[in-house]
């Protein structure tokens, strides 16, 4: 004897379920990792150029946190939404910075900073960072990368990026920069006007 | 003095030693919670993290659909039941979170941290479950489950401050080995119920038939829509306010708020219990909540929104007080672990599916309040029709009993309750010999499921 209807709400709930894990297993395709130039990859190369050494103690900050690590500058990173970096890869990139800097990535970069106050630090005195779309050629890429640290305070550079032959592993090529060019900042620029 | 106090905090010998594994498993959650401050999930951008989010809720959900059917009965033909439930729900989560203390920073974190979720919620099934076989008394229950939830949010208050201090001091994995610690003792302590607890009994017919009273499944479906507003709030606000930019305490707050609500309600509950029944108290609940979120979707900020998540919180603790409260006093057979299981697991699915539903949205905080504040607005005025179908139903209390069957049978028929219609009429044909026959009932309660039929199609 069925003691409490639970029917409907099965059926809802098996609704939810299949709809979820459809649209879940769709978001968790990568499309880059056979390409040449993976996008985690060009982000990691361009924010390399850009972002602050590690401490000098070179401590590993894999989350163990104590009196002695140093606290890392907090770098916020806001890709576009029609290039943005799927799950695994912003992993990866915050992976690749863990003993260099606490980097966050974010959907705007109007939502860490004070359009109000533009003239203030970004959240938690962090330092912003934008990543323009990628443009791919064959075997290179240019990416805009602009910096924030207050209205006065803002940079735009474009570094061109080539992959290079991997000796020790074919399928995985090494990117570098090959150029870096001072340009004037665009996305950045228009916070808080 | 210090036994008052004992006594206000842990109650007679039957329900202390659950109030304490009750108590380590708050300890436990707090620290859980805490430690993923340092998890991967406050690094990577919402949008990113949002797919698998609701993928690992989705799969949340699946255990509780799947399986529900057959939870019960298999639970209750275990030697000890619920209580090694319990014990295994510790254990799991012990081994979940050590595994999660090295993964914090990586992309297991999400189905590590999912499995705890869905441990979570088996064990508040279990455990909201035993508590009926514990007691005994027609008040018992409501006091009970009042003193377990307000006892366990002052001591989990004061682990959640203990686990914000280790995680400032050493690491998010050094909280979450605290955490491990914690729910091996709660399993420890929890053994020691499996002595307290019978083996359950079949659902009696008796109890079948006092569940689908109008009233009990009203007070059940106004819990659900409770648990739903809370699943939704959480993941909603979780997500947006990352998103917006706002600073970590705002998120902070809103839980603390939850919690302070939740508290809150233990007191409120006995006293409202003492000067209202059941049904204004449900309606309390839903318009408190209702008009809190419209309130705070009108005046949009962050104290309208953390005050309107108190108020939540608040009118959760109510809405349950007096749902246990109509169960006791409407369902007395029904007062058994494994129709309370079933409870648990209906309004535990309300919750993941709102949750689900949130994090499919994307909607900004705003936005966000506004559909919290149309959902619970909507649902209020359900409860209303529903109320207004019950008074009508009590005006004719005096008349025959068969009469008020066939009645009852023909409202629910209405409200598209056709199953409890049918139950309804058949139950009556034990108690009342004198009708004419059975066809006369049958035919009664048919006549009623076609009108409503006619209606929904129209």
């Amino acid at each position: 004897m069925s003691m409490v209807r639970t029917g409907p709400i099965r059926k809802m709930a098996a609704v939810v379920v299949v709809t979820a894990s459809a649209l879940g297993v769709a978001a968790c395709d990568t499309d880059d990792a056979d390409q040449l130039l993976p996008l985690d990859a060009i982000y990691v190369t361009a924010l390399d150029e850009a972002l602050p050494a590690a401490p000098a103690d070179g401590s590993d900050t894999d989350d163990d946190r104590s009196d002695d690590d140093p606290v890392l500058p907090i770098v916020y990173v806001a890709d576009f939404a029609d290039q943005r970096l799927d799950i695994e890869g912003q992993v990866m990139v915050i992976d690749a910075f863990a003993d260099r800097v606490d980097l966050q990535f974010v959907d705007e970069p109007e939502h860490i900073v004070d359009n109000e106050h533009p003239e203030l630090a970004p959240l938690n005195e962090g330092v912003l960072y934008s990543i323009s779309p990628v443009q791919r050629e064959a075997t290179s890429a240019i990416v805009r990368l602009e910096r924030y640290e207050r209205d006065t305070d803002i940079v735009a550079v474009l570094v061109t990026i080539e992959a290079e032959a991997n000796d020790d592993d074919e399928d995985d090529p090494l990117l570098v920069v090959v150029g870096v060019e001072d340009v004037e900042p665009e996305r950045l620029s228009a916070i808080g006007t | 003095m210090l036994d008052r106090i004992r006594h206000w905090l842990f109650g007679g010998p039957e329900m202390s030693r659950l109030i304490v594994v009750h108590c380590v498993h708050s300890i436990a959650e707090a620290a859980f919670t805490i430690s993923l401050a340092g998890s991967i999930f406050f690094s990577v951008s919402p949008e990113a993290a949002r797919p698998r989010v609701l993928l690992f809720l989705a799969i949340t959900l699946a255990p509780f659909v799947l399986l529900a059917p057959f939870l019960g009965p298999f639970v209750d033909r275990l030697r000890g039941g619920l209580g090694v439930a319990i014990v295994a729900t510790f254990g799991v989560r012990a081994m979940l979170v050590l595994a999660l203390s090295q993964q914090l920073r990586t992309l297991f974190l999400f189905p590590l941290a999912f499995a705890v979720l869905v441990t979570a919620k088996t064990y508040s099934i279990a455990r909201n479950a035993i508590v009926p076989a514990l007691v005994s008394g027609r008040d018992d229950l409501v006091a009970a489950n009042s003193r377990l939830s307000r006892t366990a949010t002052i001591v989990g208050a004061a682990g959640a401050a203990l686990a914000f201090g280790i995680y400032q001091l050493s690491s998010a994995s050094v909280l979450l080995i605290t955490a491990a610690a914690w729910y091996v003792l709660g399993a420890a302590l929890a053994l020691g119920l499996r002595r307290q607890i019978v083996r359950g009994a079949p659902i009696s017919k008796e109890a079948a038939v006092e569940l689908v009273k109008v009233d009990v499944n009203d007070a059940v479906a106004s819990m659900m829509v409770l648990r739903a507003a809370v699943g939704f709030a959480l993941f909603q606000f979780g997500f947006s306010l990352r998103a917006g930019g706002d600073p970590p305490w705002v998120l902070g707050a809103l839980v603390a708020a939850n919690s302070m609500g939740s508290y809150a309600g233990t007191v409120i509950a006995p006293w409202a219990r003492r000067h209202a029944d059941e049904y204004k108290m449900l309606t309390g609940a839903l318009v408190a909540a209702a008009v809190a979120t419209a309130a705070s979707a009108l005046f949009y900020n962050r104290i309208t929104l953390v005050a309107a998540i108190g108020v939540l919180g608040c009118a959760v603790s109510v809405g349950r007080r007096a749902m246990e409260s109509t169960i006791q006093s409407q369902a007395p057979h029904a007062r058994t672990a494994q129709v309370f299981a079933r409870l648990e697991t209906r309004l535990e699915l309300a919750w993941v599916a709102a949750a689900c539903a949130a994090v499919a949205i994307r909607a900004d905080t705003p936005v966000g309040m506004w559909l919290l504040a149309g959902f619970l607005v909507s649902m209020m005025v359900l409860h209303a029709r529903r109320l207004s179908g019950i008074s009508v139903m009590r005006t004719v209390g005096a008349a025959p009993l068969h009469e008020r069957l066939v009645l009852r049978a023909e409202t629910l028929a209405r409200h598209g309750f056709h199953d409890e219609a049918y139950i309804i009429v058949r139950a009556s044909l034990d108690a009342e010999r004198e009708l004419a026959s059975v066809d006369d009932v049958v035919s009664a309660a048919d006549e009623a499921i076609d009108v409503a039929h006619r209606r929904d199609v129209d």
